[in-house]
């Protein structure tokens, strides 16, 4: 939208329709972001940072650190999400904080629009005029109410197409899935379904194919956690688990699947793969503290709990140009995706705002003290009470489960088969 | 179910089956001038055997002897012993059957889970006997296709118990019981084999593997030939069916 980063008075009349239509641009424009301070006797930068994480759709009501309100606003400001603030009523506080807001925003590339609501047609002789000549002192210009609707017009979004609902797959072992398949479900469903369960057992054939060492049952079962894990819904994670079935048992494993267990755990036990479809994400940026949020994408891409409170600022990589997050954990690195990489990234800044360098840890208490890992499964555990998103299935271990572990969760377990290769097949 | 006695040459007459109707011989008894007591001295049975007989019970153990010597003694015919032929239940085809009885009858026996006394049936229900007997018929009929049937005990007694499992059955519950649990190892290894590298002969196998898997349409076994390996490569073996090299080998 912007063109240039200096800010821009709008001049208006005192209307309420008009902070009503400015309240409601970040529906129509995800890159705008209202700043409405509360009236208060004496404005300062904090009562403009509240607003601005008010502004950012925060809820306040959930659970939240004693942290500074600027550092938490810068830290969210510096992802570069948000274009443009809205001021609302911005001769309402004083030029002083104005310019520093405008500096502020500058910092992180936003453009700020200070909307000016005045009486008098005299723009000189307004109370509004010291804002205008602080907006001309940055480079910035006026413009009218009707210049500023035209520049932020409504978007209509199209609808999102709703996906055909399906029967659910058989629940039947994968020795028989195929043909119940073919026999229970529609023509084009079957079809669908036979193209991914074909496709997926012929991958997972190569990939068993290609283990070699010691312990193939082991690497096997971390393979398959590592596909399962990804999986969003259950119909998915159960067609995953049969062509599994069907390519190990033609590669010397049996997968022994108790279908019940499975299905019982595929909707209770969270995964990551669940994130997207139940939008943890979105859920977990209603905390005004980033460290939430980090903390449980950490868990989520494979962190142990006992590894998260050692972590420093400097594990943490910058943003790649896809937006994934690679953090150093235990000598190893842990691969977090763009949405969830976003909290990790507000944590660092902010940590950064409150004074510390890069040797410093990523996570501490209020005080500045180091966090133990009792806190850090209080802060997994608490998610799920404040808004509804579980990330680790209580009670929360200090290490995540390997393979083996992990499967027996799902009531699935892996056998090999010793003879069955080189077995004593008569020739025909 | 055999609670029904047939004439001399009923055989001859197919469905022409009569039940001892316990009022005919009462009355032909007081006819005669039979006490029960007398009755059943010159009858060499017991007063109680001929009373339960006056009242629908025991028949299943009269002999054409016996009703041959009560039909003389009274002065009648077996046949005029018998219901009228207009009045005799035949036996009952799901179509035929109207009535709410063999529902009745069968929610009561679905209820006790064990054996109940025809008389006790008949005095809850308030039914008489015949009327339950017709009634358990029909129940038996419209039960056969699902799997269950009357057991009887020494015909004074009756339950519902299960059919025994037949071949195609047999075949159903093994597939359902795979399809659910799916293979166990000795199983798997077969199946494995069996997709990796070919027939094998089934005498190297887990007996029960084999069976389980070709009742549920898995494996072939029908083209070995021979009772013994005897270590001959050249024999025919085991195979996967169709199904299995859908479901496996991804054909």
């Amino acid at each position: 939208m912007s063109v240039s980063l200096a800010p821009v008075a709008v001049v208006t009349s005192p209307s309420r329709t008009l902070n009503r239509w400015v309240s409601a641009r970040r529906r129509h424009h995800q890159g705008v972001c209202c700043v409405d301070v509360a009236p208060v006797e004496a404005p300062t930068m904090l009562n403009v940072a509240q607003a601005i994480i008010d502004g950012l759709g925060k809820n306040p009501d959930v659970t939240t650190m004693k942290a500074s309100t600027e550092a938490l606003a810068t830290a969210w400001l510096s992802l570069g999400e948000i274009t443009d603030v809205f001021v609302p009523d911005a001769q309402l506080l004083p030029v002083r904080v104005i310019g520093e807001t405008i500096t502020l925003l500058a910092q992180h590339n936003i453009r700020c629009w200070l909307l000016l609501s005045t009486t008098n047609t005299a723009l000189t002789e307004s109370p509004i005029h010291p804002y205008v000549q602080l907006v001309d002192g940055h480079g910035g210009h006026t413009i009218g109410e009707a210049d500023l609707r035209a520049a932020f017009p409504d978007v209509t979004r199209r609808q999102q197409h709703k996906p055909t609902v399906r029967p659910r797959l058989p629940r039947v072992d994968g020795v028989a899935f195929r043909s119940a398949c073919r026999d229970l479900l529609e023509p084009d469903h079957f079809a669908e379904i036979d193209g991914r369960f074909v496709g997926l057992v012929r991958e997972l054939r190569a990939e068993i194919a290609a283990i070699t060492g010691k312990n193939k049952t082991r690497t096997l079962a971390r393979m398959l956690k590592a596909r399962l894990a990804e999986t969003g819904d259950t119909d998915t994670f159960v067609l995953t688990v049969r062509a599994a079935q069907v390519a190990a048992l033609t590669a010397g494993f049996q997968i022994r699947v108790n279908t019940a267990f499975m299905i019982g755990a595929a909707e209770a036990i969270p995964r990551r793969g669940r994130a997207t479809a139940e939008r943890w994400w979105e859920q977990l940026d209603l905390y005004r503290d980033p460290s939430l949020g980090a903390i449980a994408a950490l868990y989520t891409y494979g962190a142990n709990t006992v590894d998260i409170p050692t972590i420093a600022l400097c594990d943490v990589s910058a943003p790649d140009a896809t937006g994934n997050v690679t953090v150093g954990v235990a000598e190893s690195g842990v691969l977090i995706p763009a949405p969830a990489g976003r909290f990790l990234t507000a944590q660092v800044m902010f940590r950064h705002c409150c004074g510390a360098d890069d040797t410093d840890l990523l996570f501490t208490s209020h005080r500045a003290d180091d966090v133990s890992v009792a806190y850090v499964a209080s802060q997994l555990n608490m998610t799920a009470g404040d808004v509804g998103v579980a990330v680790a299935f209580p009670p929360v271990r200090s290490r995540q489960l390997d393979g083996p572990e992990w499967l027996r969760r799902y009531g699935i377990k892996i056998d090999k088969l010793s003879y069955t290769p080189t077995g004593e097949a008569v020739a025909s | 179910m055999s609670r029904t006695i047939e004439e001399p040459g009923a055989s001859e007459r197919p469905g022409w089956i009569r039940f001892l109707d316990p009022v005919k011989v009462r009355q032909a008894r007081i006819r005669q001038g039979w006490a029960e007591r007398n009755l059943s001295g010159t009858l060499g049975v017991s007063t109680q055997v001929l009373v339960r007989l006056e009242h629908g019970a025991n028949q299943r153990y009269l002999t054409l002897a016996f009703l041959n010597q009560l039909a003389s003694i009274l002065g009648v015919t077996i046949a005029e012993l018998t219901y009228d032929p207009v009045a005799v239940p035949t036996q009952p085809t799901a179509d035929t059957i109207e009535s709410d009885d063999p529902a009745t009858v069968g929610a009561v026996l679905a209820q006790t889970h064990s054996a109940v006394q025809l008389d006790t049936l008949a005095t809850a229900l308030i039914w008489t006997l015949p009327r339950v007997l017709l009634a358990l018929d029909q129940l038996d009929t419209l039960l056969e296709p699902t799997g269950q049937r009357l057991c009887w005990h020494h015909d004074t007694h009756v339950q519902l118990a299960n059919l025994p499992v037949a071949d195609m059955t047999a075949a159903v519950v093994a597939a359902s019981t795979l399809s659910e649990d799916g293979p166990d190892l000795p199983e798997a290894r077969l199946l494995a084999k069996l997709a990796t590298t070919g027939p094998v002969h089934p005498h190297l196998e887990s007996r029960f593997a084999v069976m389980r898997l070709s009742a549920a349409g898995f494996i072939d076994t029908s083209v070995i030939t021979g009772d013994r390996p005897a270590n001959d490569r050249g024999a025919e073996g085991a195979r996967l069916t169709e199904l299995a090299r859908f479901n496996l080998v991804l054909d």
